[in-house]
């Protein structure tokens, strides 16, 4: 298995494989060379090795059956440009290359890419999602998610295909990465710092916590099953909550108030919910309040990182 | 896309099993209108809250939920009251406007159109369904209803209490905000009054189904007097201020007239017949006040602590542009649903 991302949701689906596959060991780390092409296929170059030989050359008896390959990764935001999103699409691009050339190569090996895309950028706007809803990104980086979603369906080789899209996810605070609202809020709540906010306190949005869908995808890695036809995914709580109502709860776990500034810009003002017909039954969500107190207590305890700005 | 303004409707469920589907199936028609009407504007969800049914609601409200996928059931896990149920069930909406209706068809969904038109024509963010005439049979429950809306309005300064009543139309943004901060004791409608003073009515008929088809009624006598108490000491109560006003006048009695009884005695020493009494009168008189007067002052600033706790906000932004979508609602040459 290679997950590429170790963001929110890549470390989430890392330490929920970890825990359904004891047997698992990590081998190799490497950080994505994002702007350099030449450097990434040398880095892919060496994973595809890493592969064969365990696949073909005796590396591993008896050679496993299966090769999952999650890409987690980007660097892109909503805020992003085209042009950084290019350069995401790009890299994306390679690591499904070098799935498709596995599944040419090992012809006995079923591979399966899972890409985790984001149904806040590509229902952005939107209210109610439910089955019948037609993605329609409004920013490059809802875009960006739409053509790497077409490049995975539309692949020709025998890989099997999985589609995870998430709502706003959110997290423990950490020091790298994106952090997004509520994780910002706390750690700013505990420095007594101002959150700048780019949305309204009115807007709804539908948080889920990483941890659910870690456990979501090493569930569908670990069942062994194997899907022929392209599965799809919407992850999300399918519990609308408004920017206000997260101040509110964190607000109330911290026992002081937030101070807050909000910028109505763009389209991250408008609002995106989700109708529980469109997600799966199987999802196993957490209630807010309770997941907001853990990270509370989490950031508390392990103490925030050192270099941490807002 | 053509933008729609979406109406979300919340149903709190304790004893619904016989009236859901009908109620379901009322929702239904008049999704179906909207959609074939030129309105820019969608029932997208219609939210069930099973508070903790014993009656086979919950079974009902499952039927409904495989059924449409436009029905949303959240499940409570032990009975909360009618109004934490609705706030759960706000806290779950998307609508840009969100109504609310009980779960026997006491109040009609024929009838949210009419209520979103006058929020809509009126610049309104809370609007009520105004019972017209008697909703049970038998006058005394209702006159006890009224007779208490009256005093707890008058009570809490605030003379919208009158109108308030499950059948309502709120805007969505309002709505939720105010569910954000509510408690469990805190009585919804007076959080919907702390975000907004834009509050409007409309008469409508209404009847208790269950009593006039030999059903009990929905609550007990108990039930009752808690919602009244709850709306009592959710709000800022006139009686307080009553008490350290009363307490401040008596204290300045005492002083009066415990000059008046110095001066008296000095006057005329003893025409006070029985000792001490004088400086008894003046102890009681001028004490008791001033306890009055502490005690009075005390419970108010109890009462903002409490008010506080209860989430009381010092502002609220809200933004009202998106009415504009409806104006064709307002417009009187369409007379859209009739009502």
């Amino acid at each position: 298995m290679a997950v590429f991302g170790q963001g929110l949701v890549g470390g989430a689906i890392t330490e929920a494989v970890r825990s359904a596959l004891p047997e698992l060991r990590i081998t190799d780390k490497q950080r994505i060379a994002w702007e350099s092409n030449a450097t990434r296929r040398r880095q892919l170059a060496s994973i595809d090795h890493l592969f064969h030989w365990w696949f073909r050359s005796g590396g591993w008896s008896p050679p496993p059956s299966r090769l999952e390959l999650v890409w987690a990764a980007g660097r892109a935001g909503f805020a992003a440009t085209e042009a950084e999103t290019m350069l995401e699409y790009h890299a994306f691009e390679d690591v499904l290359v070098l799935a498709e050339e596995l599944s040419r190569r090992l012809p006995g090996v079923c591979v399966t890419v899972h890409l985790i895309s984001s149904a806040g950028a590509l229902f952005a706007g939107q209210r109610v999602v439910g089955t019948g809803s037609r993605p329609e990104p409004r920013q490059p980086y809802g875009r960006l998610k739409m053509r790497q979603e077409q490049r995975l369906q539309n692949s020709k080789t025998p890989i099997h295909r999985r589609t995870y899209r998430l709502s706003s996810v959110y997290g423990y605070v950490t020091a790298n990465g994106r952090r997004g609202l509520i994780p910002t809020l706390i750690a700013n709540g505990i420095q007594g710092r101002v959150t700048r906010i780019t949305g309204r306190p009115e807007s709804l949005r539908d948080f889920i916590f990483a941890e659910d869908v870690g456990a979501f995808v090493a569930e569908r890695i670990a069942q062994q099953r194997a899907y022929t036809a392209p599965a799809l995914w919407l992850l999300a709580s399918c519990r609308p909550c408004s920017i206000h109502e997260v101040q509110t709860v964190i607000e109330e776990v911290q026992g002081q108030p937030s101070y807050v500034t909000y910028s109505a810009a763009g389209t991250n003002a408008a609002n995106i919910t989700f109708s529980r017909a469109a997600c799966p039954r199987c999802m196993r969500t957490g209630d807010l309040r309770t997941n907001i107190k853990k990270i509370h207590d989490h950031a508390l305890c392990s103490g925030l990182p050192p270099n941490l700005s807002m | 896309m053509t933008e729609k303004t979406l109406l979300s409707t919340v149903t709190p469920v304790f004893r619904g099993s016989h009236h859901l589907d009908e109620l379901v199936g009322e929702l239904q028609k008049l999704r179906q209108n909207l959609d074939q009407s030129t309105l820019p504007l969608e029932l997208a969800e219609a939210i069930f809250v099973d508070d903790s049914s014993r009656d086979g609601s919950a079974k009902v409200l499952a039927y409904l939920d495989a059924k449409h996928d436009w029905v949303r059931v959240i499940t409570l896990s032990r009975k909360f009251g009618q109004h934490p149920a609705t706030v759960a069930g706000v806290l779950h909406s998307s609508g840009d406007w969100v109504a609310t209706l009980d779960e026997d068809l006491q109040h009609h969904p024929s009838q949210l159109i009419a209520l979103l038109r006058k929020a809509v024509a009126e610049e309104h963010d809370l609007v009520y369904a105004r019972p017209e005439g008697n909703v049970h049979p038998g006058w005394l429950r209702d006159f006890a209803s009224r007779s208490f809306k009256r005093f707890a309005g008058w009570a809490t300064k605030r003379p919208e209490v009158v109108n308030f009543n499950s059948f309502r139309m709120m805007r969505g943004s309002v709505a939720r905000a105010a569910a954000a901060v509510s408690r469990h004791e805190t009585y919804f409608d007076v959080a919907l009054c702390w975000f907004t003073d834009r509050v409007g009515c409309v008469p409508f008929s209404q009847r208790d189904r269950r009593q006039v088809y030999h059903e009990s009624s929905g609550y007990r006598l108990k039930s009752l007097f808690s919602h009244a108490r709850r709306l009592l000491i959710s709000s800022e109560v006139r009686l307080l201020r009553l008490a350290s006003a009363i307490g401040l006048a008596a204290m300045v009695a005492g002083a009066m007239g415990g000059a008046a009884i110095v001066v008296y005695n000095m006057a005329w020493p003893g025409m006070i017949p029985v000792r001490g009494w004088a400086s008894l009168m003046v102890s009681i008189l001028f004490f008791g006040g001033l306890i009055s007067l502490l005690l009075g002052i005390a419970l108010e600033y109890l009462s903002h602590l409490y008010l506080h706790v209860l989430g009381r906000p010092a502002y609220f932004v809200v933004d009202r542009s998106m009415d504009e979508l409806l104006a064709p609602l307002v417009d009187n040459n369409h007379d859209h649903f009739g009502a």
